[in-house]
């Protein structure tokens, strides 16, 4: 039988760590399940209710009755949870330029693992959007990495302090210039770097790594799995659970928070994540006092919130958008592209997929196989459903997305068949 | 509504069995539609074990059946131009119990009634020789070297593809709303995109065929069975023959499953159900403990009241054919033949007498 859980909380970062220290200090039983090998700072240590942390866990799967897997480093372990917040956050995107697969080619979040595991000084190039690219070449210098360029495919890049910054410190800045290709065998040997507009002359940069900061996506599949009510939001990032008062899905006892309910900043996240344990509590019972007093303005700090934030966002995220439909149709242009990385898809394979009728991306994915492979479609499956649209000419997104199917990564059988009661 | 295609033969379903009757059809040069709420093999046939399996069928009709729809395979393949990854090394259902081997034995001796069959039951050494990579708990098997697999999207793509280029036309994600008749006979078939007129329908509508038959007054008793299938990442090359519950791509995947569940049209996977069929893979081929599960997947399977396919015309409606079975990638190859003789010269050759769709109806409903 699924152990009972008074509310799961799914992620430990800020917006994960807020929903479980609020619901907690509501009285609220939390279990935190967290991939990495820590949770974010936050959690009480000892508050009215309890936190249980699953670190180095996954949740593999959200399955009838709401019923969520687990699979932990010792075992596989079933929960059904009353209340259950997706806080699971946005992954790095990648667009498929030649050179994409190089393995010398990192997206920003990898490439801050990479730097801080280094025992050497890393001579970088890093390609991004503005403030989303700026922010971690800095990181990456404050590292103690060299930073040789920085493209920004923002046109009037330099204005802004994080870039005089680096310019001060000897990164050479290219405005308005996006990767061409990234070239090499084993090591990376010089990345061309063109403008957008696809004018003038590309330049050639050498480095040990090409860092891409070519922006973020939510990680929706949970909320997939689950059966909210889906939408694409551009603004948000791509598909997020249609959500009323911030945080609350179509799904009964289904809450998000932070970035998985639409790109967001670390402040709104913290905000959403405590709206979500305060709506956790009042749904267990736990805090029907409770948040007529606090909540009121805690949602209006969330709007507020979000609201100061949708600036920000709109200063990268359509030129993210412009990007994908610069790469993808590149890539149907040329033979051998690849849209999809696992599977070895490329663009021309997509390409005659739709001529010999693929109308959606599930045709493609069958046809082709694109993003059927280990990354389970994170990084393709928003290029195969632009290529559809483009090839198709009809705007993006076309109907019916990919399914998604459990685990949404994939896990080691060994693993998912211990148990603690051998069934 | 506004009759917007003309055609000679409209098939629902566009899935193994459909593709491939409105492949026949398109080779003898009849005008085709195939049409189908979703995409092309979107259904069922993308959400198979992809067996071809002939040895365990029964009764023994059935397995001749079988065994001549899975003799076709490598002809039709050839005449579709791709690679589906059909392989037809023969295949093995493993023994893991004394039980599991007196069935067998009873199994084979039931079967070799059939002067074609050719499964026998071999002992624990012959199945180690014959496949590698087995657990050493293995008893036996039984072994027929007429059984396989395929990649069931591939070879329905493929079908697609081919029956597109004799002309077929394709109306998908597109539903039949209803069906046509005059004076009885078929005349057309009503569709969210309009009206298609034709003097034939076929219903391969797999685990939906009992709806598509009730447009037409006709009682066919068919559920939806649901089975779940996992998929591992690539492995190193390690199984020869495909068995009932595991087998392996050339891509180094690990098929396993599938279980077989009254659970009406609901495709959802179960924790439970992945475990123990994990497990159950696991105790067989013990390097699986080794892989990484890469997905699992459920199928609405057609489910025919008594098991067998339902293949033939229905009398009281002229111009209305059935082709459904449970096994739909093994027997799409007969069914498409079989249809395609039946429509273009009212007869085959083929002994369909015991699959007459009209046999099977749905029990009274009880008020």
């Amino acid at each position: 039988m699924p152990m009972n859980v008074e509310c799961l909380v799914i992620g430990g970062g800020p917006a994960g760590v807020a929903a479980a220290a609020e619901a907690a200090r509501l009285g609220v039983e939390v279990m935190v399940v967290e991939e990495r090998k820590t949770v974010g700072a936050g959690l009480p240590a000892a508050g009215v209710g309890e936190v249980t942390t699953l670190t180095s866990s996954l949740v593999w799967g959200v399955f009838p009755a709401g019923v969520v897997g687990v699979v932990t480093p010792g075992e596989s372990l079933d929960l059904a949870p009353r209340v259950t917040v997706i806080a699971t956050g946005a992954h790095d995107r990648l667009l498929p330029f030649p050179g994409w697969e190089h393995p010398a080619v990192v997206t920003a979040g990898d490439a801050l693992d990479l730097a801080r595991a280094a025992s050497t000084r890393l001579r970088w190039i890093v390609a991004g959007i503005g403030e989303v690219g700026v922010r971690v070449a800095l990181a990456l210098r404050d590292l103690g990495h060299r930073v040789v360029t920085c493209a920004d495919a923002s046109a009037d890049a330099g204005a802004g302090e994080g870039t005089r910054a680096l310019r001060d410190a000897g990164v050479e800045i290219l405005a308005g210039h996006i990767i061409g290709r990234a070239a090499g065998q084993d090591r990376l040997e010089h990345v061309e770097l063109q403008l957008l507009s696809g004018s003038g002359a590309p330049v050639r940069r050498q480095a040990d790594f090409l860092c891409v900061a070519y922006g973020r996506q939510p990680v929706n599949d949970l909320a997939w799995l689950s059966g909210c009510a889906m939408e694409h939001r551009p603004d948000r990032g791509g598909y997020v659970p249609v959500v009323a008062d911030f945080v609350t899905t179509s799904v009964d006892g289904v809450l998000v928070a932070g970035d998985a309910a639409g790109l967001c900043g670390a402040e709104t996240a913290a905000l959403e994540g405590r709206l979500a344990g305060q709506a956790a509590a009042e749904r267990t019972g736990r805090a029907a006092h409770t948040r007529a007093a606090g909540s009121r303005t805690l949602l209006e700090d969330v709007r507020a919130a979000r609201t100061r934030e949708r600036a920000a966002l709109a200063a990268w995220v359509p030129l993210m958008w412009e990007l994908e439909d610069h790469y993808v149709r590149a890539a149907l242009a040329q033979p051998d592209m690849l849209l999809c990385r696992c599977e070895q898809v490329t663009g021309r394979q997509v390409r005659a997929a739709v001529d010999d009728g693929a109308l959606t991306p599930g045709d493609v994915k069958r046809a082709t196989r694109a993003g059927m492979g280990e990354c389970q479609g994170r990084h393709c499956r928003s290029l195969i459903t632009r290529g559809v649209s483009v090839l198709t000419d009809r705007p993006a997104p076309v109907a019916s997305p990919m399914s998604f199917r459990p685990p949404v990564r994939p896990v080691p059988i060994a693993q998912l068949i211990e148990t603690t009661d051998k069934r | 509504m506004k009759t917007i295609r003309e055609a000679e033969v409209v098939v629902v379903g566009a899935g193994a069995v459909g593709t491939s009757v409105a492949y026949h059809l398109a080779k003898r040069g009849k005008r085709v539609v195939l049409v189908d709420r979703g995409g092309i093999g979107g259904g069922t046939s993308a959400a198979t074990f992809a067996l071809i399996w002939v040895h365990s069928k029964e009764p023994v009709h059935y397995m001749e059946l079988s065994l001549r729809s899975a003799r076709m395979f490598s002809p039709l393949v050839a005449e579709l131009d791709a690679d589906v990854h059909l392989d037809q090394p023969g295949g093995l259902t493993l023994c893991m119990a004394e039980d599991d081997l007196t069935k067998a034995h009873a199994m084979v001796a039931r079967q070799s009634a059939s002067p074609h069959y050719e499964g026998r039951v071999v002992d624990a050494a012959e199945t180690h020789r014959l496949q590698p990579g087995l657990s050493r708990d293995v008893l036996g098997a039984t072994y027929s070297p007429n059984d396989g697999h395929i990649d069931s999207i591939r070879y329905v793509t493929a079908l697609a593809r081919a029956a597109r280029r004799l002309g077929v036309e394709c109306a998908l994600y597109t539903e039949v709303t209803g069906i046509d008749r005059k004076d009885g006979a078929v005349t057309g078939v009503l569709t969210t995109g309009g009206r298609i007129a034709a003097p034939h329908v076929v219903n391969s509508a797999g685990p939906y065929a009992s709806a598509i038959a009730g447009m037409v007054g006709m009682d066919l008793a068919v559920r939806p069975v649901r089975g779940q299938v996992l998929v591992t990442l690539p492995m190193p090359r390690t199984l020869r023959l495909p068995m009932s519950g595991v087998r392996q791509n050339p891509t180094g995947h690990f098929f396993m499953g599938f279980t077989r569940e009254e659970a009406g049209y609901d495709a959802s996977v179960t924790p439970d159900a992945i475990r123990t069929i994990a497990r159950n893979a696991v105790r067989r081929v013990p390097i699986l403990k080794d892989a990484r599960l890469l997905r699992a997947f459920a199928g609405i399977r057609s489910m025919p009241a008594d098991g067998l396919p339902c293949l033939g015309p229905v009398p009281s409606v002229p111009g209305f054919y059935v082709a459904v079975s449970h096994s739909g990638i093994t027997l799409s190859p007969l069914h498409g033949r079989v249809i395609a003789d039946l429509i273009c010269d009212g007869r085959t050759e083929i002994p369909i007498a015991p699959y007459d769709p009209t046999r099977v109806q749905q029990e009274e409903a009880v008020t």
